[in-house]
């Protein structure tokens, strides 16, 4: 028997059959077996509490008027990289603008009810050109509001010269606002709360800010309320911003809610965060804001991935606007996904989604 | 014929070597994952 069996053979099978069983070990693992040998993801979610009900209101989600007069503002300057406080943003003779002005701004008010009945209420961002952002303000009662100092505080979602720039609509009526600002905020954005002007930009601040900045950062779920919570990411933004926070409600029997700015830390993103993070982070009921996809009505196939992956997470309601994109949302219609109309009021452009002056109300 | 015969005695070995191998590819894997999972 001995005398039959090769040894040259038998280490060519030893080799083959060593590969075999590498390859075939690791395919395995990687497949059949993979929950069973990948460590499991180490969760230690934060129980933010409950609110009662939430009313979002769209005060205005049209950033800017013409995409083109926007983007070439940006071209001439230099580029997307360029710092936003030096580029001069066109302000007239801008014939699909509000009174020639390209600028418009994105802003959204928020009411809280707590488990206790008491609501809380909230300015989120202040838009860009005052002119529009005040008009908005006084047709909503926002103005009203703040001069009562009602509205409890404001949250700058990120300094981008859309959400922050119009910061004088909010600081003429209630100076002494409380104020969150996420972590990677300039110099620049805080002296303009202060009240400097920045002629290149042609934007000012006649009515500095006097009340509490509060910086948010990212190593933590920031409660702010029960059932009420920001979390702040370190996300790198065009036009040399850094940094941006976002809501998170947890609304009884409904689920999570998230209620964003831009969502420059992309919607994916976000909801694995609140997935991992966040007490109940696995139902999400409803997203609201801005999710930045096709701002500028252009369009990637890796967009098409980044819906397909958003319907898994079975959302209920979403009341996308402003930098999502047209586009996005007629793609997230025909897949299926549960888009809220909006009516195409106050120069909101069209009614596939939530324009300006419509309410999302989960309750 | 005696040649013949010989040839084929020699191919004998590849079974066992096989399963022999199969084996330490198997352990090898098992090893690697190991020291990835220590490193991370």
């Amino acid at each position: 028997m001995e005398k039959d069996f090769s040894r040259r053979s038998f280490i060519k099978g030893m080799a083959v059959g060593t590969m075999a069983g590498y390859f075939g070990a690791a395919g395995l693992s990687s497949t059949v077996f993979k929950s069973q040998l990948l460590p499991k993801e180490k969760l230690n979610p934060v129980d933010i509490g409950q609110v009662k009900s939430l009313k979002i209101k769209v005060i205005s989600e049209t950033s800017w008027y013409d995409n083109n007069v926007f983007l070439n503002d940006v071209k001439k300057a230099g580029g997307l990289l360029v710092n936003q406080y030096e580029i001069p943003w066109t302000r007239e003779g801008v014939k699909a603008g509000y009174l020639g002005d390209n600028l418009g701004g994105f802003s959204t008010y928020i009411e809280a009810e707590l488990m206790d009945g008491k609501v809380i209420k909230i300015l989120q961002d202040t838009g860009w050109n005052p002119h529009w952002m005040d008009k908005r303000f006084k047709e909503e009662g926002i103005a009203e509001k703040l001069a009562r100092k009602e509205i409890d505080f404001q949250v700058i979602t990120h300094e981008h010269i859309d959400h922050f720039f119009g910061i004088e609509s909010t600081t003429r009526h209630y100076p002494d606002i409380p104020m969150y600002v996420p972590k990677g905020f300039y110099q620049d954005g805080f002296d303009l709360l202060k009240g400097k002007s920045f002629p290149k930009a042609n934007v000012k601040n006649d009515h500095p800010h006097k009340g509490k900045v509060t910086v948010l950062d990212s190593k933590q779920v920031n409660v702010l309320y029960p059932g009420i919570a920001l979390m702040t990411f370190d996300v790198p933004i065009i036009l040399r911003v850094f940094g941006e926070q976002a809501f998170v409600f947890n609304v009884k029997d409904k689920g999570i809610v998230l209620v964003t700015g831009c969502c420059h830390q992309g919607i994916i993103s976000y909801m694995e965060e609140v997935r991992k993070k966040i007490l109940g982070g696995q139902k999400i009921y409803a997203v609201q804001g801005g999710l930045h996809i096709s701002p500028f009505e252009d369009w990637d196939p890796q967009y098409d991935d980044l819906i397909m992956a958003f319907n898994k997470y079975g959302v209920q309601k979403i009341g996308c606007n402003h930098c999502t994109g047209f586009i996005t949302a007629e793609k997230m219609i025909k897949a299926g996904l549960p888009v809220v109309k909006g009516t195409a009021r106050h120069m909101s452009k069209r009614d596939i989604y939530l324009g300006n002056g419509d309410e999302l109300v989960i309750a | 014929m005696e040649e013949d015969v010989k040839e084929v005695k020699k191919e004998k070995g590849w079974g066992s070597g096989i399963l022999v191998g199969l084996l330490v590819g198997i352990v090898l894997f098992m090893l690697t994952y190991q020291l990835l999972l220590m490193a991370k």
